[in-house]
């Protein structure tokens, strides 16, 4: 969140974090981490009840802990005249989205800064990704945008009968693959055949959610390496075909990778003074 | 609507979404706490 801070500023939100800690623990943990947007503290978890986020019971949300009464993982936007305009809350805390991933949901134009561009026949292939580098336990956002000439479109991932619009990842031992995310399709009719068929036309987003996995392989990696870093590759196949007024291009196969760099968790934990007890 | 927010921070300074919304609104994080 410090890291994306700068963007969430440039976009107007302000941010902050909440937690049932006293002010005093928040202080140490700020000054230990270089943190220096609000740190929230609700000691007695009521504003955190009155969000609908408090776990009394330390579910298997809140892993590693005993503590009754924390908060489940999660992120809300508020606008200014304080309606919910968003919110975000994760499953358990190892899986949960990363600050960019909430950012780039809000804003989604926000990805295409950092895209890079893939050598596609007849359209334009860029790819992106919500964040660089991750801790286990992140779900982040990658993304590919297709970006089609005038008159070009490519059929739809819903198309029966032709070449569909499609995202294939490649399974991997340290990362979880949510099922890719299309953009709603539109209908063209085709005189010739006398049939409607979806297709996709002008520019167009496919996400793909990637958990990163806070798997005993992956964290042994982590501690074993030297600056306790690891880079994971997610790669796949874009397939399309497109077509203009006068005829259909033979379908394609593309090759996609994304780079994560993973870091190790940071498992620091206050002066015993400050602590709060557990159950 | 969200539940007001009235809340100290790190600093010991009263906080609420009138000092912690810019332009565009807050974004609040819900974390379990800053010790582990």
């Amino acid at each position: 969140m410090q890291r994306a801070r700068k963007d969430f500023e440039a976009h107007g939100l302000g941010i902050a974090a909440i937690t049932y800690d006293n002010p005093e623990t928040l202080g140490d943990f700020a000054e230990r981490k270089g943190i220096d947007y609000p740190l929230l503290a609700d000691p007695t978890s009521e504003t955190i009840r009155r969000y609908g986020l408090l776990d009394p019971d330390a579910t298997p949300a809140n892993i590693g802990s005993s503590a009754p009464n924390v908060a489940y993982p999660g992120y809300f936007w508020i606008d200014r005249e304080g309606v919910v305009r968003e919110r975000f809350i994760d499953a358990r805390y190892d899986d949960r989205r990363t600050a960019n991933g909430v950012l780039t949901s809000v804003f989604p134009g926000l990805l295409a800064r950092e895209s890079r561009t893939v050598e596609a026949p007849h359209v334009a292939v860029a790819l992106s990704q919500s964040d660089r580098e991750v801790v286990p336990g992140s779900r982040i956002t990658l993304t590919v945008g297709l970006t089609l000439p005038p008159s070009v479109h490519v059929y739809a991932h819903d198309a029966r009968g032709y070449k569909p619009l499609e995202l294939a990842l490649e399974p991997s031992p340290a990362c979880e693959l949510a099922p890719v995310r299309y953009p709603p399709s539109r209908k063209l009719r085709l005189e010739v055949l006398q049939e409607e068929v979806p297709v996709h036309e002008g520019s167009l987003e496919i996400r793909a959610e990637v958990l990163v996995a806070a798997r005993p392989e992956l964290l042994r990696l982590l501690e074993r390496s030297p600056d306790h870093r690891a880079t994971l590759s997610v790669r796949g196949v874009l397939r399309y075909q497109a077509c203009d007024d006068r005829e259909c291009h033979p379908p394609c196969e593309i090759p996609v990778a994304w780079e994560i760099a993973v870091r190790e968790l940071d498992l620091e934990r206050t002066d015993p003074s400050l602590r709060k007890p557990a159950r | 609507m969200a539940p007001p927010i009235r809340l100290r921070d790190q600093s010991d300074r009263e906080q609420t979404l009138e000092t912690l919304a810019g332009k565009g609104g807050l974004v609040l994080l819900f974390v379990r706490s800053a010790d582990w």
